[in-house]
């Protein structure tokens, strides 16, 4: 590459963003005329170009620091959610549950005393955990139901929430309290259901905290807050 | 076609990163960001027989199940984050042409001018992005003006070349 080639290459970057002058774009226009492969470059450059003006100036500052990273517990949850070769909500797709009640009863669950029974050992056959404490709420509406398992897991504790009759789309956050009297998230999940099927699904969610360690469940569904002593 | 349980599990440890920053971009909450990603990989999960590499890399199709889980999380919020179009296909490789789709390729410009070294991408910002006269930003940084219109070359460069790693066909 020539001197004078290599000037003109370095210049595309600015011919391709419109930063030359009018004597500098002419020099550049004339020698893409006649080299096929700055004007290939020149073309590629000024596509990624005209691509920076979807970037919010606003966020320019930003573009040198570090992307917010997730929580090292929402990967335990996505690989614990992953290690399972069939996932909870598809063993629900098999009909065996008719949960769905249609009762949008958000607003009812705050006023109802929500009290959390253990069920320790047995099961309904049905759920879709085998070993561990099963738990449900009591004293709910009519229609609602709020059941679910805890399971010893290598790395700390299996949570599997059932919710049904609630709003659909209700946020439900769920943390554990700690006998160290911490109280530790849990995990996020949105009360769905199959529109088609007319199932609700189960929320698998995880804590690193053993289930000996474990006080209490917290249950925030939507603006309400249920809390119950294990 | 198919995608390996295994390689669904290294692609959470390869894009999850940029996944949820791109969820807490949009939702502007890192619970509900969280809760978005995780939603997206379990249905990467359970959709994994049905991937294609010869529709798209993991990448784009990791983005392109993030992108209904994040408009399904905005419907049942009763609002559309970006303009979201409402597809049912998880897999689905998403055009450019609707604004929810505009917002991920300016997420993929971010990512690519991230990827660039730091003297390419600062005369880059400077210059195309925030628009300041060369002779301005050579003064500010005490370099040649020459200098500056050689960064802007390479870091044009770098970040067409990052772009192409990310997948972007133009």
């Amino acid at each position: 590459m020539s001197p004078e080639h290599r000037q003109i290459r370095e210049s595309l970057g600015a011919w391709a963003v419109g930063h030359l002058d009018p004597d500098e774009k002419a020099a550049v226009d004339a020698h893409l005329r006649s080299c096929s492969e700055c004007r290939e470059e020149a073309e590629s450059l000024r596509q990624a170009g005209a691509l920076i003006s979807l970037v919010d100036p606003a966020i320019a500052d930003s573009l040198s620091e570090p992307l917010p990273r997730p929580s090292p517990e929402l990967g335990r949850r996505v690989m614990a959610e992953m290690r399972d070769p069939e996932p909870a909500a598809e063993k629900m797709a098999d009909g065996r549950r008719r949960w769905w009640l249609a009762l949008p009863v958000a607003g009812a669950l705050a006023a109802a005393a929500v009290s959390l029974v253990l069920v320790l050992g047995g099961g309904d056959g049905e759920g879709t955990g085998n070993s561990g404490q099963q738990f449900a709420f009591g004293s709910l509406p009519a229609g609602v139901t709020i059941t679910g398992n805890l399971e010893p897991k290598a790395t700390g504790t299996g949570i599997e929430v059932r919710v049904d009759g609630m709003k659909p789309g209700t946020l439900c956050r769920v943390y554990v309290k700690t006998s160290a009297g911490t109280l530790e998230p849990a995990g996020t999940f949105r009360y769905r259901y199959d529109t088609d099927e007319h199932e609700s699904y189960p929320a698998t969610l995880s804590t690193a905290w053993d289930l000996s360690e474990i006080d209490s469940l917290v249950i925030r569904a939507g603006p309400e807050t249920f809390e119950t002593g294990l | 076609m198919t995608m390996p349980g295994e390689q669904v599990r290294e692609a959470y440890r390869a894009h999850s990163g940029e996944l949820f920053g791109f969820a807490c971009r949009s939702l502007g909450d890192r619970d509900r960001a969280e809760e978005a990603v995780q939603e997206c990989f379990l249905k990467a999960w359970r959709s994994r027989a049905s991937y294609d590499p010869e529709r798209g890399s993991e990448r784009t199709w990791l983005f392109a199940i993030l992108r209904n889980v994040i408009a399904d999380l905005g419907r049942s919020d009763g609002r559309r984050p970006a303009g979201a179009p409402l597809e049912e296909s998880a897999d689905r490789i998403p055009s450019t042409d609707q604004p929810f789709e505009r917002a991920m390729l300016a997420w993929q410009v971010e990512e690519a001018l991230r990827r660039i070294g730091e003297r390419h991408r600062q005369i880059v910002v400077e210059t195309c992005l925030r628009g300041r006269p060369y002779a301005e930003v050579a003064a500010a940084l005490g370099i040649p003006e020459g200098t500056i219109k050689s960064r802007v070359y390479y870091g044009l460069r770098a970040m067409r070349d990052a772009m192409e790693e990310l997948g972007y066909e133009s």
